[in-house]
């Protein structure tokens, strides 16, 4: 039994509608559900299946009997936008959807695996939902309580998982693991994280927000007591050539060594 | 190329290629080797390792003392490989004699065609290293003996 | 000559001589010997040091050192990362414990990546593997209160060994 998340407090549940589950399947997948949720790893709610006139759910689960009279909202017909757990043999979709899949018969160690993906796949479509309407919405809150976003420095409390990386675009992808790992180094502003990665603020922000809708980032001014970096101490290992152009010169003359100049 | 043990009929894992009989030849001949030269002779303990740095026999020393000189002797010697590789004097090392004040360590391949060994002597600064080296070399023929 | 050093160390094949290879500019010089415990699964095992380099240059070069994997040379890791400006540690993810295996690295370690940089690489990860497996590696970091960068990466790939040192990089300027 693997360690289960704790989820935020404040996030909506996951909604979930079942078709084409025969009773077995449908009583085993609402068991792993609720363990799921008695494991911190998200909240659920299930819904009748899916109506024309009301909003999709989150994950719609598409069982193994394909024979029912239910309509089965096959592709192309099928929102591309949909988390789809597929039971049994999935038929061959575009990378549009984005669709899990548990072979027969359904095993309930199967099951949990996928659905912490799934969990992980929901929330990552909302935090892209969110960020296409607001996506400063956190920052201005906290920027709120301060003079300026200029004031804010902003700490990162643990690596950030896999899922918070994922951006449409390599550049942006490699800008926001770049960030992060200056983030692990030390605490900076808002206005230092774009300068060093020479990222527009936008992108920044965007990033700033992902991580702080889980917990992953503490925003704090600069100047408060919190927020004094104690002094990086001498390295006991320092290397003991001494190198032209200082510490910085070095790191330039390995990028150039290694093509990695441009970054 | 030396043969890799083969996993039992009932999927065991392999047995290691440090046999039970290398273990038992190992532990007589350095035996013979501390009598003939321990005391007077100079040569304090003695160890036979794997050239991974698994420990086989030991003897005058504790366990934990010969698996730290099997593991240190075994990169000694892999680090003496490579020097005579770079250098050009040859593939191999065939001995390295490491002199401090209060003694040698003494490092020598034993070429066994399954399970190639080391053989590491710590011995005295009044030791005769010619001596030595000829028992030696001795030691490291037979337990390379069919 | 003007030498500077990064240190890679992980568990037995996790692909420390595979990424140095993939970016060294000279063939990788290596202390590999034959096994005699055919539990690691390989043939042979590094018991010294694998040893690449890349020119910076006329007069400087940066040295790559492969750690062996196993703790009985433990006193080789000591000498290796003397001076070193930071470390990789590759982590096997196929192993029975990798989480396990990461905190042997990570306290080893810890005297010189506290003072320099280091990233956590994960190898060997298949279909099987899951976001929620690889919280486990940020979940103990956090329990040590250590943050490191931690990818996946194939060292097989040149470009994913380079993603690892930029990101190695990127903590050393930063604190500069």
């Amino acid at each position: 039994m693997t360690q289960g998340d704790t989820f935020p407090l404040n996030e909506p549940p996951v909604s979930y509608a079942a078709i084409c589950c025969p009773y077995r399947d449908l009583v085993l997948l609402k068991s792993v559900i609720a363990l799921s949720e008695a494991q911190g790893v998200a909240r659920w709610q299930y819904v009748q299946s899916p109506q024309p006139s009301s909003s999709r759910p989150d994950l719609l689960v598409i069982g193994a009997d394909r024979s029912s009279a239910q309509a089965t909202p096959l592709p192309p017909n099928l929102d591309p936008e949909q988390v789809v757990l597929w039971i049994g043999e999935a038929p061959t979709l575009n990378n549009a959807h984005r669709v899990f899949q548990c072979k027969t018969p359904l095993h309930a160690f199967q099951l949990a695996e996928q659905l912490r993906e799934i969990v992980a796949a929901v929330r990552q479509h909302r935090q892209r939902s969110v960020l296409t309407t607001l996506p400063q919405n956190f920052l201005l809150q906290e920027a709120a309580a301060h003079t300026s976003l200029e004031n804010l420095m902003v700490k990162l409390l643990r690596w950030p998982p896999v899922e918070s990386f994922s951006r449409v675009s390599e550049n942006e992808d490699r800008a926001f693991w770049r960030m992060a790992s200056m983030l692990s180094a030390r605490c900076m502003t808002v206005a230092d994280l774009s300068r060093r990665t020479d990222c527009p603020r936008s992108i920044c922000l965007e990033f700033l927000h992902r991580l702080s809708i889980n917990g992953y980032v503490e925003l704090q001014s600069v100047g408060s007591a919190a927020t004094e970096q104690p002094a990086l101490p001498e390295p006991k290992t320092a290397p003991a050539s001494p190198a032209p152009g200082g510490m910085r010169g070095l790191l330039r003359r390995i990028r150039i060594g290694l093509g990695l100049a441009s970054a | 190329m030396t043969a890799k043990p083969q996993p039992t009929a009932h999927a065991e894992p392999s047995p290691s290629t440090i046999t039970d009989e290398m273990r038992t030849r190992a532990k007589y001949v350095l035996k013979l080797f501390l009598e003939k030269f321990g005391g007077e002779g100079g040569v304090r303990s003695a160890a036979i390792a794997a050239v991974d740095g698994f420990d086989i026999a030991v003897v005058a020393m504790s366990e934990e003392e010969g698996k730290k000189l099997s593991a240190l002797s075994s990169s000694i010697s892999a680090i003496g490989d490579m020097a005579a590789s770079e250098v050009g004097i040859g593939d191999h090392h065939q001995s390295i004699t490491i002199e401090s004040e209060r003694g040698y360590v003494f490092i020598l391949k034993i070429p066994h065609p399954l399970c190639p060994m080391i053989l590491c002597i710590n011995t005295s600064k009044e030791s005769m290293l010619g001596k030595l080296l000829y028992y030696a070399k001795q030691v490291a023929a037979k337990m390379c003996e069919p | 000559m003007l030498e500077h050093k990064i240190l890679f160390t992980g568990t037995v094949g996790a692909g420390k001589t595979t990424a140095i290879q993939a970016v060294s500019e000279i063939p990788v010089v290596l202390t590999d010997v034959q096994t005699s415990d055919p539990s690691i699964g390989k043939e042979s095992t590094t018991v010294a040091l694998d040893y690449g380099e890349i020119s910076l240059g006329q007069s400087e070069r940066l040295r790559l050192y492969g750690t062996p994997g196993q703790e009985r040379f433990a006193f080789m890791w000591k000498v290796l990362a003397q001076g070193a400006l930071g470390l990789v540690i590759l982590i096997d993810n196929s192993r029975p414990n990798p989480a396990q295996d990461l905190a042997l690295y990570l306290d080893h370690f810890q005297t010189l990546i506290r003072n320099t940089a280091c990233v956590v690489a994960i190898t060997k990860t298949d279909a099987g593997t899951n976001a929620a497996s690889l919280r486990t590696f940020s979940d103990l970091m956090q329990k040590k209160q250590l943050i490191y960068p931690i990818i996946v990466a194939d060292v097989r790939e040149r470009q994913q060994v380079l993603r690892i040192l930029d990101l190695l990089l990127v903590q050393m300027e930063v604190r500069q």
